[in-house]
């Protein structure tokens, strides 16, 4: 009876770590995905941001940055506004004059390129600017925070070393994996063998999502295993010293952008809402 | 024998009775378990029954079925005796950084280890699970010195490292563990509240390499104004008495919002450890974060942190640190002479080393530590 409702526990730990991938789809959305996406960047910003510790003086820099990437932002999103608008006026015009003839006129086709043509210019425009801002933003920046931005995680609950780091002089605390590792190694044999199974089976699933490369996917699968295995044929010490380095091995990391430092800036540094987030925490740093 | 004999004979072989009871325990009840128990290397017999342990200034008198303050020492058949010997209760693998010992052979991986109990109830103590609980109540390893040492060095561990609790309280296991680090090459390092006698301490820096001592005020408020003799005083004979002993020292100060971080205050423990320990002793301002008594008081700002590293640099500390604000510049080492980067912290992970047979490898100048 104690087993078996050690093997129920540690099952529901597993799924509720794994957690659930499967969303029931939203009928009547009141936002749309790229709201929700906006969200998402500006909270993954704003704990890049308290990651940074960045001083006054620093948001300061990089608001007169942030400031001019709105600018430019806003001019863009204006133009899609009137370029869309005018292309859908167009192609309206294609779709009429195809029902009736097999080609269309060149002035059609001229004034449907044109607005093509004025957008790409201002994207490459505004992807040059990108770099000469990215630059500016990273330049803010010392040594230290240029690491932490190469080394962020994007995360909308603050991770672990930013709300609340692993302290000096502060033993260590048992996380959830290895809590679960710990009660795995109680298991008798048979009972283990199904609660590995379950737990393999979700880990294929969560890499799915955040392991592109095949191999590297089944590598991941293969290093929880190995991690589950290894913690069973510990010592009583040996487990206590080595739980944290088994309990990384069983947790599949996200693979992160190529050229992370300048990728992360672009995403997160160069947010156009960035200089609205700034003057917030300028503002509550005076307090 | 009329009725008031009678009565004051009953009260007498009650009291008798009660009394026998408390001065002979089974000895289940006064030692724990079998493992872990040693007799202590400092104390004094004050008669057949009752001992006085000279480990730290409460010196307490204890009898048999009494228990000590540090909840780790207790009397049988008139010897006093700890129970935690070789029993830690916290074992991990962690970077020298993390005592914090900055200046100490940067970027050493030791094997961390704390046993149950302390002398001290400080009220922001983040260990409290562990410091204010006896070897009985949490789940305590069995790690012999000889055995600490061979996994140290399985792991790739450079030193052991006596930190989380307070080693002062587990100090029988300390130097032998230490004797055992030294034979087999390692180092030992001891992470301290400083409350500690003089004599068993001067011991201790025998066989201990590099100390990291927690400085967290000058007045005993500080410490929870606990009923405990003169802790400032003793804290700071401890530091005074390591610094003479020639073993390396950091010191460490938590920096408690409406507790500690008074401008005042810091600056008046800055000028204390240069007057008394000299300018190049490495001094870390180590960030609160809510815990144990502390629980309503929010984390210290790391424009606090701030504020006491310069504080802490125009009394003429050399080298003044930030702790607990991973990735803060203030956890890095800049020369003292030529303030180029000598050594690039985050979190407690070395990324940069530009100090060269302990000097600064752009000026030339004696870098004060460990380095080797």
């Amino acid at each position: 009876m104690k087993t078996r409702f050690m093997l129920t526990a540690i099952i529901a730990l597993m799924l509720g770590f794994m957690g659930s991938f499967t969303m029931p789809a939203d009928s009547a959305a009141k936002y749309t995905d790229n709201e929700i996406k906006t969200m998402v960047r500006d909270i993954q910003t704003l704990n890049l941001l308290n990651s940074l510790n960045l001083t006054k003086d620093q948001m300061q820099q990089m608001l007169s940055v942030a400031k001019e990437v709105k600018k430019t932002d806003d001019e863009l999103k204006n133009l899609y506004d009137r370029k869309y608008n005018e292309m859908h006026g167009v192609l309206q015009e294609m779709r009429t004059e195809l029902m009736s003839k097999t080609d269309l006129s060149d002035s059609l086709k001229k004034r449907y390129h044109d607005a093509e043509n004025e957008i790409k210019v201002k994207q490459v425009e505004y992807t040059d600017k990108q770099k000469e801002w990215g630059k500016k933003m990273q330049s803010v920046l010392n040594e230290n925070q240029k690491v932490m931005l190469k080394e962020y995680q994007p995360c909308l609950v603050p991770v672990k070393n930013i709300a609340n780091p692993e302290r000096i002089g502060q033993a260590g605390n048992n996380e959830r994996i290895a809590k679960m590792l710990g009660k795995i190694r109680k298991l008798p044999d048979d009972k283990y063998a199904q609660a590995k199974q379950m737990f393999l089976e979700k880990t294929k699933e969560r890499v799915k999502m955040m392991i592109p490369d095949d191999a590297e996917r089944e590598k991941a699968v293969k290093n929880a295993e190995a991690a589950m295995d290894k913690a069973r044929k510990m010592s009583d010490e040996e487990f206590e010293l080595k739980k944290d380095e088994l309990a990384g091995g069983i947790l599949p990391k996200k693979a992160k952008p190529a050229d992370v430092e300048n990728n992360f800036t672009k995403q997160f540094l160069l947010n156009p809402n960035l200089a609205s987030i700034l003057e917030a925490k300028i503002k509550s740093s005076g307090k | 024998m009329d009725r008031r004999d009678f009565l004051k004979n009953a009260a007498i072989l009650g009291a008798g009775c009660m009394a026998a009871a408390a001065v002979e325990p089974t000895a289940a009840e006064a030692l724990p378990t079998a493992s872990g128990i040693k007799e202590a290397s400092f104390y004094k017999k004050i008669d057949s029954r009752t001992v006085q342990c000279k480990l730290c200034p409460l010196e307490e008198k204890l009898t048999a079925g009494s228990k000590s303050v540090c909840r780790v020492r207790s009397v049988q058949n008139g010897k006093l005796y700890v129970s935690n010997y070789g029993k830690p209760c916290a074992m991990h693998l962690d970077p020298v950084e993390k005592n914090p010992l900055y200046h100490f052979n940067p970027g050493m991986k030791s094997l961390a280890l704390a046993t149950a109990g302390c002398n001290l109830a400080c009220p922001a103590c983040q260990n409290w699970e562990m410091s204010q609980k006896s070897v009985n109540e949490i789940k305590s390893y069995d790690l012999s010195p000889s055995k600490a040492v061979s996994y140290a060095k399985k792991n790739e561990c450079g030193a052991l490292s006596f930190t989380f609790t307070e080693p002062a309280i587990f100090i029988e296991y300390c130097i032998d563990a230490s004797k055992a680090a030294k034979e087999s090459g390692l180092k030992s390092c001891v992470v301290s509240g400083g409350y500690i006698n003089t004599q068993p301490l001067t011991v201790l820096t025998r066989y201990v390499d590099a100390f990291c001592v927690s400085l967290k005020g000058l007045s005993d408020e500080q410490y929870g104004g606990s009923p405990r003799p003169s802790v400032v005083e003793t804290v700071k004979n401890t530091l005074k008495t390591i610094r003479q002993s020639g073993k390396w020292l950091e010191v460490a100060c938590l920096i408690i919002p409406g507790k500690s971080d008074d401008e005042k205050t810091i600056s008046e423990i800055a000028k204390w450890i240069k007057d008394n320990l000299g300018e190049f002793t490495p001094v870390h301002f180590s960030r609160f974060y809510p815990s144990f008594m502390l629980r309503n008081i929010p984390q210290t700002p790391v424009g606090v942190l701030e504020q006491a590293q310069k504080l802490a640099k125009k009394a003429g500390i050399k080298y003044a640190y930030i702790g607990n604000v991973p990735g803060h510049i203030g956890n890095n080492t800049y020369c003292h002479s030529c303030n180029k980067l000598l050594i690039q912290r985050v979190g407690f992970r070395v990324l940069k080393n530009n100090i060269n047979n302990g000097k600064c490898q752009f000026c030339g100048v004696k870098i004060p530590g460990v380095w080797s």
